[in-house]
């Protein structure tokens, strides 16, 4: 019996390495396709991972990161123990959730309405018109933004004054960084950010639709209960990779549209980084607060992945 | 025909993924029979500052002493210091290696140069002498370890000590509309910036006049008149922190004051690098303090406003001293050092020797006699082209290779003949009174100094530049504030961060003696 099951094992494994080598042989055009993406994969993104050791290094380019003195958690220290740590984490946070609640929505508000269309014409028309923000260069739009908040000149406070109010320099004032940043990343991301939902929403079948309009349900109802689970899955997916960036921002807009005064609000972790470790080409410490990031993005999205598992049905893995 | 085209792209793939790996073999210097050599070298900074092979200026250079350099950094790569790492990391250096004084000391300590005093010694009468004559020269060649691992260059001839790079202007025709002579206190530029800002010198019947503007966003310039720092500063054997002195705390409150009384631009914090542009066009800017060759030109380049922008002398500041703290070094900060990889050392020394001989200061300064100069009276007069040239004389000069910052010595006259004779006249003015006032001197620091910099530096400069900030925009009263600022600083090891400094600033006066 016990013989039995080991020849019938070794041989069902013989036979799988059969069809394993046949199916590599038949299909090798496609395996030699996939070869320069593991290639990319292998070069870029594991190799490159041996750098985190510089986390812990006092590293130096000529002596290379093997070779650089070990320094431990020296770097990890140097930036928890910065008054500004906590600081830079919490507005780096701040400016996520507040990008999940407004941004992330507004987006699939938007897909949704485009959706409701009719006329194909206007639609191409509204997509293109949303999309072109996107292609904007940042430091066009913080320019853009920077002349209409300008407290003498800009629209923004030519309006106030006409309606009675007082001019005032936004760009200077902690309280209003966090809706202007948002603001600005919502209009310049939002069209960009629907050609997922409008992909996810042609999948939908129309027949569910016409099912629909003969049982007599509306435009809001039919939004309900077809589009929206429709795309439920690509929302919940979407929201479990969004988890992984929630610590952070791109340095590029925030440094174009902070000022010394705001830091309070809108002082980063990576412009602080900027501020320490590209100046001082300080490459160690850039590392360690990057891997810090990571971890953190790591668990958020284990996290997000494990409830939206529970909930929907839809995960990553 | 079709299974070819899916071997070539696949081909295609592959090598575009191994090129980056292998990235580019060092080329091996390589001596003929007739004494010529080819060196390698490694020239990437200010993000644009790369050596080209086809440079006039180089080959003229290598028939003088048979070197011909070969430079290994790709231009299209834009962030030097990425640059200059990525070379670090490579097994074999180049020759020679041209980049910031600072990380060549650095890396020098560590192995990748070849200390120079011996063959300096030995085989370089040119640097021995120019060492002696600007002993800063060598001890910022030399790192906190003792040895000098690079040969440093000048922006000017070395009597030039404190040379000017920005002075204040204003607007001479708006004075005199107003019926006013130039501010000489800074009381007297006070009531001018005032005058322009209630007295619509710009005859438009508004008062949108801006008095004082900067491009650069910051207040920066404006401390030297109330006697106080913003950074760090160097007087009697001190360094000194100016942002913890009550000369700061009295420069903030007056700044303050001149901000909310509108003679300061509502918007100098976010108008930017066009600022200048902007408000000189539209006729709305007085005063700004500036690069004496680039303000000079708005003149002539908008000649239907009519500006009459004009440098004056630093206004004296409140205890009455003519002064202008903001001056270049003689020193650049670049220079050349041997890499370990070099394998005739020798030959290079004599070759960076070449470069401050006399003949080699007139050739890195003018470019090459004939062709791009020629001397008319005993003065050397630029060719046509030269003067024609895009984007100005220096601009020119840059493009064959001369003006370039290593260990060469520049004659000032390139600079002086891209500017127009009202810049001219300031920075004469500036340099013949001696305004400038020395700048701080590039130092070396040891490894715990570095340390300690590192640690604290940052949490520090967030901190000032913050508080002023907010200190000037009226959003924090300085009085009510002040206390608790110098104690969160001294909570931030400020007082160990000073030492650091001053313990840097000591070994460069010693080396100095």
């Amino acid at each position: 019996m016990k013989n039995a099951t080991m020849y019938s094992k070794s041989s069902i494994r013989a036979e799988k390495r059969r069809l394993l080598k046949r199916d590599v042989i038949r299909d090798r055009q496609l395996y030699l396709m996939l070869l320069p993406f593991l290639l990319w994969y292998v070069l870029f993104y594991y190799f490159p991972m041996y750098g985190i050791l510089a986390a812990f290094k006092d590293y130096q380019p000529f002596v290379g990161i093997w070779n650089s003195d070990w320094v431990g958690l020296t770097h990890f220290k140097n930036f928890f123990s910065s008054p500004y740590a906590w600081r830079v984490i919490r507005n780096s946070l701040l400016i996520n959730v507040y990008s999940v609640i407004f941004t992330f929505p507004a987006t699939i508000i938007l897909a949704l309405l485009m959706n409701e269309l009719i006329s194909q014409k206007f639609k191409t028309m509204v997509q293109t018109i949303s999309y072109m923000p996107y292609f904007i260069s940042t430091v066009v739009v913080a320019g853009l933004v920077t002349s209409f908040l300008s407290p003498t000149s800009g629209i923004i406070n030519v309006l106030i004054e006409k309606l009675g109010g007082e001019k005032t320099y936004f760009l200077t004032r902690p309280e209003y960084f966090r809706t202007i940043y948002i603001l600005m990343t919502t209009w310049q991301g939002i069209g960009f950010g629907t050609i997922i939902y409008t992909s996810a929403l042609c999948s939908i079948d129309s027949e569910l639709y016409e099912a629909a309009s003969i049982d007599g349900a509306g435009r809001f109802k039919k939004i309900w209960h077809i589009t929206l689970p429709g795309i439920l899955p690509t929302i919940a997916t979407m929201l479990v990779i969004r988890m992984g960036s929630m610590l952070s921002v791109g340095s590029e807009a925030i440094i174009l549209l902070y000022q010394p005064s705001t830091y309070e609000t809108a002082d980063v972790i990576s412009s602080f980084t900027y501020r320490n470790g590209l100046v001082d080409a300080n490459y160690s410490y850039a590392t360690a607060v990057d891997l810090f990031n990571g971890i953190v993005a790591l668990v958020l999205v284990v996290i997000s992945n494990t409830i939206s598992k529970k909930l929907s049905d839809t995960s990553l893995w | 025909m079709n299974k070819f085209k899916k071997a070539g792209a696949l081909a295609l793939a592959i090598a575009l993924g191994l090129g980056a790996l292998s990235g580019c073999g060092a080329k091996k210097q390589v001596s003929t029979s007739d004494g010529a050599m080819d060196m390698d070298i490694f020239m990437h900074f200010y993000g644009y500052c790369v050596f080209n092979d086809d440079w006039d200026v180089f080959k003229v250079a290598a028939e003088k002493t048979g070197v011909t350099l070969h430079g290994t950094a790709v231009e299209t790569v834009s962030d030097s210091a990425q640059a200059f790492s990525t070379m670090l990391s490579e097994k074999e250096l180049p020759d020679i290696i041209c980049y910031l004084g600072d990380d060549l000391k650095k890396n020098g300590e560590r192995g990748a140069l070849m200390p120079l005093e011996d063959l300096i010694e030995e085989y370089a009468p040119n640097i021995r002498k120019f060492f002696e004559e600007c002993p800063e020269a060598k001890v910022a060649a030399t790192a906190s370890d003792g040895h000098i691992y690079y040969i440093p260059g000048t922006l000017a001839p070395i009597d030039m000590k404190n040379l000017p790079s920005m002075g204040f202007f204003i607007r001479q025709d708006w004075l005199d509309n107003l019926g006013l002579s130039v501010p000489k206190t800074v009381d007297e530029y006070h009531d001018v910036l005032m005058a322009f800002k209630e007295n619509d010198p710009n005859g438009n019947g508004q008062k949108d006049e801006v008095p004082y503007f900067n491009r650069n966003g910051k207040l920066d310039d404006l401390f030297q008149l109330f006697a106080a720092h913003n950074g760090g500063y160097v007087k009697d054997g001190k360094y000194n922190l100016g942002f913890l002195e009550d000369e700061y705390k009295n420069a903030i409150k007056e700044i303050a004051k001149w901000y909310s009384d509108g003679i300061i631009d509502k918007e100098i914090f976010t108008r930017g690098n066009q600022a200048r542009e902007q408000l000189l066009s539209s006729n709305l800017g007085g005063s700004t303090h500036d690069w004496f060759s680039s303000t000079a030109s708005y003149n002539e380049k908008y000649p239907e406003v009519g500006l009459n922008f004009v440098p004056i002398a630093p206004p004296a500041d409140i205890n009455g001293v003519v002064k202008e703290d903001m001056g270049r070094s003689l020193l650049h900060g670049l220079g050349w050092g041997i890499s370990k990889d070099n394998k005739d050392a020798i030959r290079t020394i004599k070759y960076f020797d070449w470069w401050l001989s006399d003949e080699a200061t007139q050739l890195h300064s003018y470019g090459i006699e004939g062709v791009h100069y020629n001397v008319v009276d005993g003065e050397k007069v630029f060719t046509d082209e030269v003067l024609n040239g895009e984007g100005g004389v220096p601009n020119y000069l840059r493009n064959i290779g001369a003006l370039v910052e290593f260990g060469a010595i520049n004659d000032i006259g390139a600079e002086l003949a891209g500017m127009n004779d009202l810049a001219k006249e300031g920075f004469n003015m500036y340099l013949d009174n001696n305004y400038v006032q020395p700048n701080v001197p590039a130092l070396s620091y040891s490894k715990e100094e570095q340390k300690t910099i590192e640690a604290y530096g940052n949490n520090i400069t967030t901190l000032v530049a913050e508080q002023q900030q907010k200190w000037i925009l009226g959003t924090e009263d300085v009085d009510a504030t002040w206390d608790k600022y110098i104690e969160t600083l001294k909570s931030m090891n400020v007082e160990e961060y000073a030492k650091a400094l001053q313990s840097a600033y000591d070994r460069y006066l010693e080396e100095l003696n």
